[in-house]
């Protein structure tokens, strides 16, 4: 679900999840095809952890793993640490989102 | 002198896009891929050396006036020590903005000083401040992360990780 991952609609506003469909749309279809259902509380946790642990990833470990030279594909790993700031500004506005709710 | 950087990564890319990666076996494709991602990091570099020492003042003066506006925002008795440290990196980046003979790397250096020393503010509110300092830090560090996420992303646009590249402004233009 991370817009990082997704693509714009045809009308370039519409975000869609994995390029497949807007958000609120892929949760019903999940609820109607799983039989499960998705707490809101729950699913803005993780988007919360999700951007935490993406960004720990991409700026820390893919840096550490450029700059000590620890795999043959250094250059890479080095490329890898460009999504950071996209990753980090998706986590800031999830964070934003809950503290103008109230929630932090 | 004559062959600076701007030049020599010039023809570091030209040699690199049309002598080197003609001549590469296509069954290698961790070569082919890793040669691409190296032209791609030094057009990057190219693009962004002339803007580096802007882009590190810039950095620094939103950091400057961020730590100013935390101290602000928080008790200054129940924080004493913290505040303390974080006053001795605010007087080293102002020193650093002030300067007109100061070297890019004292710049870095005083932008990682007050990263380490405002983050060391806000670990401690929230462990033990009051409520409302804490509504208070985390709308400044908010508001900070914003327009410092804003400018990192523009600066990394060209490595294509964007999902809308388009409604990316300038990086050239946030530094104004």
């Amino acid at each position: 679900m991370h817009p990082a991952y997704g693509a714009y609609a045809e009308d370039g506003k519409t975000l869609l999840v994995g390029g497949l469909l807007p958000e609120s749309e892929f949760c019903a279809r999940y609820e109607q095809e799983s039989g499960l259902s998705i707490d809101p509380g729950t699913l803005h946790y993780y988007k919360i952890y999700r951007g935490w642990l993406q960004g720990v990833i991409a700026l820390g470990t893919a840096w550490r793993v450029a700059h000590n030279g620890k795999t043959h594909q250094d250059v890479q790993a080095a490329w890898i640490v460009g999504i950071g700031p996209k990753l980090l500004a998706e986590l800031r506005d999830v964070l934003a989102q809950a503290y103008r709710q109230g929630r932090i | 002198m004559q062959l600076r950087p701007d030049i020599q990564l010039q023809t570091a890319i030209r040699a690199l896009t049309e002598v080197v990666a003609p001549a590469l076996n296509p069954d290698n494709g961790l070569a082919t891929e890793q040669l691409q991602l190296v032209i791609g990091m030094l057009h990057l570099m190219a693009a962004r050396l002339p803007l580096q020492v802007r882009y590190d003042r810039d950095e620094l003066a939103r950091l400057f006036q961020f730590s100013q506006a935390l101290a602000a925002a928080v008790d200054h008795d129940a924080h004493a020590q913290v505040i303390a440290t974080l006053r001795v990196a605010n007087s080293a980046g102002a020193e650093a903005l002030a300067s007109a003979t100061i070297k890019a790397a004292e710049i870095l250096q005083a932008i990682r000083n007050l990263r380490t020393h405002t983050g060391a503010l806000i670990t401690a509110v929230y462990r033990d401040g009051k409520d409302v300092e804490r509504d208070r830090i985390t709308s400044l560090a908010l508001a900070h992360a914003d327009a410092q996420l804003l400018r990192e992303r523009a600066w990394l646009a060209p490595m294509g990780w964007e999902t809308e590249p388009v409604a990316m402004p300038a990086i050239a233009d946030l530094l104004k």
